[in-house]
């Protein structure tokens, strides 16, 4: 019988399980070859249907995962083809060759279209919908897009093309969160291979290759404040081999901006950091009173919350005058941005906000009568095919 | 460039923080110039964003686009990035 709606005791269950993988997506336990072993082992005889891989080595990060798994890549191939190139680009596409064919493929096939299609039967959309809002999208948002995109954006900053492998153990938390939760409470689930999935989520990543498997440990430390990556002082992820990241409010920011008392910040350096995020943030720890004074040489416009200012660059300009506008973030009063403007010859906030515009919506002019446009951060929404736009946005968040 | 249909309705991915700005229907966006995507509403849908308020749009065509900033250390116009 197909499920249209969920009971009562099933819906107050919905923030149990979100509970449980956001602690498991959020994990610091590190664990040992022992208790490795056997969900490997599983892993590869029942999912993979390949023999058991003779050797199983763990590595302290990510990064150091990453290195070592392009290391045996290359002595392999070394001996397949002595004479061939080891280029980087040659080796991503191997590693990911193997790591796709072996895992995505048999991965996908073997436990997801199984899992799935017991679900599409049994689950009435809706259901569906109501378990996705309210548990992957939360587990999500913490596990995905915080630690694993910073840790992502880390390793490729220091090792280059990274290829994210295709188990990420405790980081699928949120695709195992969803699943957990609809074959606990919703349907009974008759798929071995989904336990035997959902137990490579007491490790982390893994690069499971025929002789061979790599995995990632966890990292020693992660730190959240109200579900955003966040540590004033020190790293926000920290891997016991060092390997870290650091973020503010959820952004992820260079090691100084975080361990250099503000006071000590040159605001010049805040202000050559080329996302706007960053800069945001590091405004936002020295003082958007202070970096203004500091950096703006003259005010030569002001509308509402904007303020156009000139400010000198020394770096190879000789410290020629550039347009800036300072805008506060409609949605995070507490958050400033300063944006260089594209028309260096503006000298009203007006034309400011309208250089800033994509290419394609700055070409449409603009009339009282025109037609509505929005705006969200910095993506621009407008009608296709308008002939004329509004000067301000009707929503602006 | 080639009219090319995206995975997700996402207009917008933060690089530096994982979010994005999406709408939240199964709508087909496609990204049609480098900074122009296109996407068609049949109803009100919702634009959210982890960090905005979300936006409300109402059933139309629509173009999205990125704010463009000037960066004169590296002397470029180009698409703020976040």
């Amino acid at each position: 019988m197909i499920i249209k709606t969920l009971t009562k005791r099933q819906e107050n269950k919905l923030a149990w399980y979100r509970n449980k993988w956001l602690k498991i997506g959020l994990s610091t336990e590190t664990f040992t070859l022992n208790q490795a072993r056997p969900i490997i082992d599983d892993f590869y005889t029942y999912i993979l249907k390949k023999d058991k891989p003779e050797l199983i080595i763990i590595l302290d990060s990510p990064l150091s995962t990453w290195i070592a798994v392009q290391l045996w890549n290359q002595v392999e191939n070394q001996v397949v083809n002595q004479v061939e190139n080891q280029v980087v680009n040659q080796v991503w596409n191997q590693v990911e060759n193997q790591v796709r064919n072996q895992v995505v493929n048999q991965v996908v096939n073997q436990v997801e279209n199984q899992v799935e299609n017991q679900v599409v039967d049994q689950v009435w959309n809706l259901v569906w919908n109501q378990v996705e809002n309210q548990v992957v999208n939360q587990v999500q948002n913490q596990v995905e897009n915080q630690v694993v995109n910073q840790v992502v954006n880390q390793v490729e900053n220091q090792g280059g093309i990274f290829v994210w492998p295709y188990c990420d153990g405790n980081f699928s938390a949120s695709y195992c969160g969803y699943y957990d939760y609809i074959f606990s409470e919703l349907i009974e689930c008759e798929c071995k291979q989904w336990e035997m999935y959902k137990n490579l989520s007491k490790l982390s990543l893994i690069y499971p290759f025929d002789d061979v498997c790599f995995l990632s440990q966890k990292p020693s430390k992660i730190l959240l404040e109200n579900g955003l990556l966040h540590c004033d002082k020190e790293a926000a992820i920290k891997y016991s081999d060092g390997f870290s990241v650091w973020a503010l409010n959820g952004v992820e920011v260079p090691q100084w901006l975080v361990e250099t008392k503000a006071e000590e910040i040159d605001p010049y350096k805040i202000l050559e950091l080329e996302n706007a995020q960053q800069r945001a943030e590091g405004i936002r720890k020295i003082g958007m009173e202070r970096f203004w004074y500091k950096c703006c040489r003259k005010i030569i416009d002001k509308y509402g919350d904007y303020e156009l200012g000139l400010i000198p660059i020394e770096k190879g300009t000789g410290g020629k005058l550039y347009p800036y506008l300072k805008m506060k973030n409609p949605s995070v009063p507490e958050l400033w941005h300063v944006e260089g403007i594209p028309d260096l010859t503006c000298t009203t906030v007006e034309q400011a906000l309208h250089s800033r515009k994509p290419d394609k919506m700055r070409k449409i002019p603009v009339s009282d009568i025109g037609e509505d446009w929005y705006q969200q951060g910095d993506v621009y929404v407008w009608p296709r095919n308008a002939n004329s736009l509004k000067l301000y946005p009707k929503i602006l968040t | 460039m080639k009219r090319e249909k995206l995975e997700k309705p996402v207009l917008a991915e933060g690089e530096a923080t994982g979010h994005h700005h999406m709408l939240v229907e199964d709508v087909d966006v496609y990204q049609v110039d480098e900074n122009v995507k296109e996407f068609d509403l049949n109803s009100e849908t919702e634009l959210t964003h982890q960090e905005h308020n979300t936006v409300v749009l109402p059933p139309g065509e629509f173009e999205s686009g990125q704010a463009l900033e000037y960066d004169p250390f590296a002397e470029e116009a180009r698409r703020v990035a976040d």
